[in-house]
């Protein structure tokens, strides 16, 4: 009887040596879970937040351009005060000026591989290219054309844009097509 | 027995060293969570900071008074938590850093910036002057901490000019004589006179203060000195006319020469490609209109001595784009 | 009996395990990749309406005797003629007409109006909501009127 009763106790006492590593073991597995989880969780909002960043900086090359017409190469100005227009004698001057090798390079650094065009809408289209010869009477305008060979993607752009001739005081809507390449 | 005994103690080590690690694993997640919340802020701040401020600044049209925006007031720039703002301008380019560029910055294109290489704010003054010379080249924004106090020393020489400088309200400034001058901390001494201090003068005056610049303006020769590391730069040359002074403000919201002096070749690079422009755009014009009363290609010519370097024609240009007559202005 | 028991236990383990997991997918969907309040196109929105509004607002308008659209608006707001018409009525025909030449696909409907202090004139009502924008306008006289300019 005794010795039935010492292994009795013995089995119970294994019994809850069992239970007990049994659950060590759980809380261990679950703890590992929980770091693999953490850790996960570290990159991917690391990853996120770059990804954010870059967003960011596309973002703004976008409304960069959307604003073009405010940069002094091509803004209206009259004595000395800005207005709210492109200047088309300026359009006409930089797409001449942009073939020389050191702004080609400078502007190349600030847009990249880009088309800008910009085409008369309104009274009327005309689809003569504007150059200094057919400056009096055109309605196209490659500002700037830098397509490279071999492009992966490409985006595109597009606003209306105030235009003013200045040898006849008029104003002409246009819109301002940009195609940004990616190589 | 024995054995059993050691079998516990070989437990007690296990439980403390599994339990060390995995403390230790959670500890260090908490220092890295932290971390990547700092580094989503940036990126918050950047976005705020430099696209809708910097950049809506840069293209904003503004009279000649320019624009100010006082962090008190109810539109002030204010971001609710401290962040390190850097400045650093090499070459032809300059970024805002924010906490040291670790996770954001921005890249200025054509904006120019003057403020202090590093400052540590949760609000910003700022001032936006465009800068005509004498066309529209772009908009110079200054930027302040708004605990600095600035304090324009003058001279019986540079009297008259300094008491008639005009900077924006949104900035505390005092002007003093040299004798009178008692500074505290967040300081920006700005001193106008005929000689530059001696270096011992500046290292009494800064005394303990952590938080104290120095900036030394000769109007005669038109040089800007900074005290960096216990001494004076080397002068820096800014261009003013007659009536845009944008060069010289920006010594005053700098602390650093080489920011200042890249600052001012940037514009000046900027102005020159303007230039460029205007000047065969007078040519167009010349050709456009023939009227011989309009003088295009003496603007024309100007123009391009101008982008060549001459700057000093910049008063001779501003005479010359006088539209008469019903001229086109050329500017 | 015994065996049972252990496999019961087994069950409930897993089951808990399974819980846990789904628990953490789902605040890993809704938490970390949640998708972005897009701020920035904002930016986009409003810089292509405000050149939107600068381009209609510059139009020469009335070849007899031409005058700027934002003058007109001054003129509309004072209740003026332009071409013998009502200002406000020629400046309504004037931008259909530009608008439909423009033939943008990307608003349909528009809204214009002008005010100065707390006077009000529409010269267009299309839209109630939408994107807005506006300028001040300068009349050669020197007073001021603030132009409305809204897309939707």
């Amino acid at each position: 009887m005794g010795i039935l009763k010492t292994t009795g106790i013995i089995r119970h006492a294994r019994k809850g040596q069992l239970q007990i590593q049994e659950t060590i073991l759980v809380i261990f597995i679950f703890i590992v879970l929980i770091m693999f989880g953490l850790i996960f969780f570290y990159k991917a909002q690391s990853t996120s937040i770059a990804n954010d960043f870059k967003k960011f900086e596309l973002d703004r090359v976008s409304v960069d351009f959307i604003t073009l017409g405010d940069m002094p190469e091509f803004s209206c100005s009259k004595a000395g005060i800005r207005e709210s227009c492109i200047d088309t004698s300026k359009l006409v001057v930089f797409s001449e000026l942009i073939n020389n090798k050191l702004y080609k390079n400078y502007y190349f650094d600030r847009w990249g591989y880009k088309n800008i065009t910009i085409y008369t809408v309104y009274p009327g289209k005309n689809n003569i290219k504007c150059t200094t010869a057919s400056a009096d009477n055109c309605g196209v305008w490659d500002v700037y054309i830098n397509k490279p060979s071999k492009i992966t993607s490409k985006i595109i752009r597009d606003t209306p844009v105030s235009l003013y001739f200045p040898d006849k005081d008029q104003y002409a809507i246009g819109i301002m097509v940009v195609e940004a390449y990616n190589v | 027995m024995n054995k059993k005994g050691e079998g516990e103690q070989f437990n007690w080590i296990f439980v403390i060293i599994a339990g060390g690690i995995i403390l230790g694993f959670f500890i260090m997640f908490t220092f890295k969570y932290i971390e990547l919340q700092e580094k989503r802020q940036d990126v918050d701040t950047v976005r705020f900071f430099g696209g809708k401020v910097i950049s809506a600044s840069s293209k904003l049209q503004v009279g000649s008074g320019g624009a100010a925006v006082d962090s008190n007031e109810q539109e002030g720039l204010r971001f609710g938590y401290f962040v390190d703002l850097g400045y650093k301008c090499a070459g032809n380019e300059s970024t805002l850093l924010i906490n040291k560029g670790r996770t954001a910055w921005y890249k200025l294109d054509d904006e120019v910036v003057f403020m202090d290489d590093e400052i540590r704010v949760n609000a910003l003054d700022l001032w936006i002057l465009p800068w005509n010379f004498p066309f529209y080249v772009t908009n110079f924004i200054y930027l302040s901490d708004p605990r600095t106090n600035f304090y324009f020393v003058k001279d019986q020489s540079t009297k008259e000019f300094v008491d008639n400088l005009d900077i924006s309200s949104a900035f505390k400034v005092e002007k003093v004589d040299q004798n009178i001058l008692s500074i505290k901390q967040n300081s920006k001494v700005v001193y106008f006179l005929n000689k530059v201090p001696l270096r011992e003068t500046i290292i009494k005056l800064k005394g303990n203060l952590t938080s104290a610049n120095f900036v030394y303006i000769n109007m005669q020769k038109k040089e800007a000195q900074f005290f960096e590391d216990g001494k004076w730069s080397e002068a820096v040359k800014f261009y003013i006319s007659d009536d845009n002074n944008g060069h010289l403000l920006g010594a005053i919201f700098s602390n650093n020469a080489d920011n200042f002096n890249c600052n001012v070749n940037r514009a000046l690079d900027r102005t020159k490609t303007i230039a460029n422009i205007y000047s065969r755009r007078a040519d167009l014009l010349g050709q456009l209109d023939r009227r011989s009363e309009c003088h295009y290609n003496e603007i024309s010519r100007s123009l391009s001595k101008y982008a060549s370097g001459e700057l000093l024609l910049v008063d001779v240009i501003k005479n010359q784009n006088l539209a008469g007559a019903g001229c086109i202005w050329v500017f | 009996m015994f065996k049972k028991k252990s496999q019961i236990e087994m069950i409930g383990l897993v089951i808990v395990v399974i819980i846990l997991a789904v628990g953490l997918l789902l605040y890993v969907r809704f938490a970390v990749f949640r998708e972005e309040t897009n701020t920035q196109d904002s930016s986009i929105e409003l810089a292509y309406l405000t050149n939107l509004m600068s381009s209609i607002f510059n139009v020469k308008v009335c070849e007899s005797s031409p005058i700027k659209f934002d003058e007109g608006i001054g003129v509309c707001f004072q209740d003026g003629q332009i071409c013998g018409e009502n200002a406000c009525d020629y400046l309504k025909g004037q931008t259909k007409d530009i608008l439909g030449k423009l033939n943008l696909k990307k608003y349909k409907n528009y809204s214009i109006w002008v005010t100065r202090g707390n006077e009000n004139k529409t010269i267009l009502a299309e839209c109630k909501t939408g994107i807005l924008t506006h300028t001040t306008i300068v009349m050669p006289d020197k007073s001021h009127y603030t132009a409305y300019f809204r897309v939707c």
